[in-house]
């Protein structure tokens, strides 16, 4: 049984419809990349997961139980975790306390000391600034804090939004091998992004949007760039 | 690392100061004190509300209204004892706060600032309608008058210390933290967990239990209770004035913004109708040249904090 898979899922903003029936599976300890220009309906799609957004009708099921109208607390709870697009880091909160702020859960709580020191090593670079304001990094380092708030809550499955947006070759490089390394202690990792390219190569499976449909999905290594053109920009 | 024992020097003066103030000090005195005491309590909780959880309510007077009546109505028809019954009313206005947060939760922004100055004036006119508590007559809190001005002293000294206390502490713990990360940015905190009703319900109900607490002895001072006054924006207004000259959003805002309030009420007491144009035009003055408040401005620019709610 997947992980979590989302079924004919339809949602709204309103009157207008971003998704129609979209169904996407993700298998435990796999990388899986979702894909899509702007507009696509991949913001949307998270949304809906994490449960910001409401889905009108489908359903969405993680580790066996249906989270679809849940509130995102929960969703949190659960083991699912969003890094979102933008970083969204806090501005009047402290490197440290944006990362205590990860674990709020209860459960994460507890062991939050511990999970706090393997964030530092998995990112060094966060422990010297630990005492500054979390707006003051840089922009690579903002997005690591990002990654680091959102494994606070001790998450088994992680979404990454758009971690490559603004950032240069470099540092999306230390990022890439960040996400590898948290998918190798176990997680289960989706990619959203548009650097389609990069996200292919370290996927096992791959999803792309367009429209707000599912317009194609497969194994990166069977797709070719022909098709995936066409499902990206509908050409 | 100088800055700690000064800050508890300090703290200790103060106290010191406060605590002996009955016994040195003249009878007026204490009664101003009494009154600094106490908007400094109401302060403190209208600016958890406004400053820490973005809930901009202009009906704490609600609270306060309930407050009053329910030590007037309980020490007076029922004979319970009047510091009991002080009590009483913060239990009161806890769950007046429980009823209507189903609906003002529901409102954001400016809609629950109308939301709750609403049910604040709908309150005003029901007891002002009710017989009960003698419509629009009011009610002498007879009970009161037997009371030792000191009693009456102590009791808001242990409500204003104990409600700064408690919002300092409240800040340095993880509510705290998840209500700062609110106020930074809501939908992100809401997908690291934060449940966002359980923070603002919190200290929705923490600020009723103590307006409320701070109510009953208000009016043990003042003795008459009428409703329309117990019930009147112009508490909120008093609130709205201190915390924004202190400075919103910050723990030390509010007390140093209701010495200045308290004296200048003393002051001003004679000449009635421009006292407001004076408070008005204080208000606009501090908006203009320190929009954060006394406080937050000296904060910023000095970077010394009495009490740091922050987390090294």
């Amino acid at each position: 049984m997947p992980l979590l898979e989302m079924k004919d899922v339809d949602t709204f903003y309103g009157e207008l419809q971003a998704l129609f029936k979209v169904s996407i599976e993700v298998d435990r300890g796999r990388i899986v990349s979702v894909l899509g220009a702007n507009g696509a309906g991949k913001s949307t799609l998270l949304k809906s997961i994490s449960g910001l957004l409401e889905t009108r009708s489908g359903n969405i099921v993680f580790d066996g139980k249906r989270i679809d109208g849940l509130p995102p607390h929960d969703i949190v709870d659960l083991g699912l975790s969003l890094v979102p697009e933008g970083r969204k880091i806090f501005s009047s909160l402290t490197v440290r306390e944006n990362l205590m702020i990860g674990s709020y859960t209860p459960k994460a709580r507890k062991q939050s000391h511990k999970t706090l020191k393997g964030i530092l090593k998995l990112f060094p670079s966060l422990h010297a600034r630990i005492s500054q304001k979390g707006t003051d990094l840089s922009g690579g380092e903002q997005q690591m804090l990002a990654i680091g708030r959102a494994l606070m809550s001790r998450p088994r499955f992680i979404i990454f939004d758009e971690i490559s947006l603004g950032l240069s070759p470099l540092v999306v490089k230390e990022l890439y091998r960040a996400v590898k390394k948290i998918n190798q202690e176990g997680m289960t990792v989706v990619l959203v992004e548009q650097d389609v390219k990069r996200s292919l190569k370290v996927a096992d499976f791959a999803y792309i949007l367009q429209e707000g449909k599912v317009t194609l999905q497969g194994n990166p290594r069977h797709l070719t760039e022909e098709t995936v053109k066409r499902a990206y920009f509908g050409l | 690392m100088t800055a700690k024992p000064i800050r508890l020097t300090f703290i200790v003066i103060l106290l010191a100061f406060l605590v002996t103030m009955p016994l040195w000090a003249s009878r007026y005195a204490v009664n101003v004190g009494l009154l600094v005491c106490l908007y400094v309590t109401l302060a403190s909780m209208w600016n958890l509300l406004a400053g820490y959880s973005g809930m901009v309510s202009l009906g704490q007077q609600m609270f306060i209204g309930l407050g009053g009546y329910t030590l007037a109505v309980s020490s007076m028809y029922f004979g319970v004892p009047v510091y009991l019954s002080v009590l009483f009313g913060g239990f009161i206005s806890v769950f007046l706060a429980v009823l209507i947060s189903v609906s003002v939760f529901r409102m954001k922004g400016v809609y629950f600032a109308i939301g709750t100055w609403v049910i604040a004036e709908a309150l005003g006119i029901c007891f002002s309608n009710w017989g009960y508590v003698k419509y629009g007559m009011g009610m002498f809190i007879q009970p009161a008058y037997k009371l030792s001005m000191s009693g009456v002293y102590y009791a808001g000294l242990i409500l204003c210390v104990s409600s700064v206390a408690l919002v300092f502490l409240l800040l340095r713990s993880n509510l705290g933290l998840a209500l700062m990360a609110i106020r930074d940015d809501d939908q992100a905190s809401e997908t690291l967990g934060v449940n966002i009703f359980r923070c603002k319900f919190i200290c929705f109900l923490l600020s009723a239990f103590i307006t409320g607490l701070a109510a009953g002895v208000l009016y043990l001072n003042a003795i008459f209770i009428q409703p329309f006054e117990a019930f009147g924006i112009s508490w909120t207004v008093n609130l709205l004035f201190i915390v924004i000259i202190g400075g919103i959003g910050t723990v030390e805002g509010p007390i140093l913004g209701a010495i200045i309030f308290v004296l200048l009420q003393q002051f001003l007491s004679e000449y009635v109708g421009y006292n407001l144009i004076i408070f008005g035009g204080i208000t606009i003055g501090v908006i203009f040249f320190a929009p954060r408040g006394l406080v937050g401005t000296l904060q910023m620019k000095t970077g010394w904090e009495l009490f740091p709610v922050r987390r090294q």
